[in-house]
């Protein structure tokens, strides 16, 4: 899961300012009006079914994007690819937390 | 002069400060490449309010909005140049983002100035000896914050840019009407046929651009997009060609869940 800000207008209070993201894989969770507090959210119904279909995509390209990795960074691919693997259980684990929790 | 990591080119002004690393370049695939440039401005608008990420490098379905720019730009093979123009303090997020996610193209960052017009004056400056040598025949520039240029866009304004002198994706702009002072749509009177949204990339050939941008620094003008500047300062005709109904700017909180939305659908391929 992994968190950012960045300037949007808000549909709820009209106004310009920092909202708060939540990403999760590679999907967009949820956005926060940081002037309001009014939430935009995947919707819910289809979020898991998203989630998967991108997990599996995810899952599926990853060794074609390990490989070009290594080719352009071979030395920063391989001293990281350790603490890479062991993080990935952990992180899925998180994503699929913030996808099942509770609006 | 500025670096900002190792394994791009940083330029301020057209000089490069640090040499590529890896194995990538030399394992880059070859192929013909065209004499266009492509610029990405990321500049931002120098109004932001909160101290969060600029836009143009927002994670969008897997990578930054800037990259998937230059994924689609780099698809054709009209275009052999990239450029990205940056604020100083996105330098290193910038080079970054490219060694990362646009490793198979080679991208000069550009450190840009405070407004949109100087940034496109900076990327005309690092261009202006392949310009001048005619490496690079046609310019098209690209507002960073526009996420969904296909391909088929970029491919759309050189080539027309090529043959006529310019080139603006334009779209009919049905359902947009003026607001009057209470807030109100106002109903328009007359004609409102012709009325269009213009988008980017827009493309020139690329020596009128550069002219026209010396004219309007002579003359102390400022465009507020690069089809008004070059209209203003050069005799280039600009054709419309038509643009796409995805290719918006992010300002809403729903505009990213719908690019989201059309790039799965699309299964992370634009036409
Ligand atoms: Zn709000």
């Amino acid at each position: 899961m992994v968190s950012s800000t960045t300037d949007l207008t808000c549909v709820a209070c009209g106004q310009e300012c920092e909202h708060e993201l939540v990403i999760v894989g590679r999907l967009l969770h949820s956005t926060r009006c940081t002037a309001c507090g009014h939430v935009v959210r995947h919707e819910q119904r289809d979020l898991m079914s998203a989630y998967l279909r991108d997990l599996e995509h995810r899952l599926l390209t990853k060794p074609q994007r390990l490989v070009r990795r290594a080719v352009s960074e071979p030395l920063t691919f391989l001293l990281g690819l350790p603490a890479a693997v062991l993080r990935q259980p952990g992180k899925i684990v998180e994503e699929l937390k913030t996808v099942l929790r509770p609006r | 002069m500025e670096d900002a990591g190792a394994g791009r080119r940083i330029y301020r002004r057209g000089v490069p400060s640090t040499p590529s690393s890896g194995l990538g370049p030399f394992l880059r695939r070859r192929r013909p490449r065209g004499t266009a440039a492509a610029v990405v401005l990321a500049g931002g608008s120098g109004t932001r309010v909160g101290a969060g990420l600029n836009k143009v490098y927002l994670p969008l379905a897997g990578r930054r909005v800037v990259s998937w720019s230059f994924t689609w730009a780099g698809q054709g093979s009209e275009i052999g140049r990239f450029v990205l123009v940056v604020r100083p303090e996105d330098a290193e997020l910038a080079t970054q983002t490219l060694r990362r996610e646009a490793a198979h193209l080679k991208v000069d960052v550009v450190v840009g100035g405070g407004t949109r017009h100087e940034s496109e004056e900076a990327a005309l400056a690092h261009l202006a000896p392949s310009i001048d040598s005619g490496d690079v025949e046609v310019v098209a520039i690209h507002d960073g914050a526009r996420r969904l240029a296909g391909p088929s866009l970029w491919r759309a304004v050189v080539q027309t840019a090529a043959a006529v002198g310019g080139a603006v994706p334009a779209l009919p702009a049905s359902g947009v009407l003026p607001v009057g002072d209470d807030g109100h749509p106002v109903p328009p009177r007359g004609q409102t046929e012709g009325l269009t949204r213009v988008q980017t990339p827009q493309a020139f050939r690329a020596k009128d651009l550069l002219a026209a941008y010396d004219a309007a620094r002579e003359a102390g003008y400022q465009g507020t997009d690069t089809a008004c500047s070059a209209e203003s300062f050069s005799g280039l005709v600009v054709q419309a060609v038509a643009g796409s109904r995805t290719n918006l700017k992010v300002t809403y909180p729903h505009d990213l869940f719908l690019a989201e939305r059309l790039l799965a659908a699309a299964k992370y391929r634009l036409a």
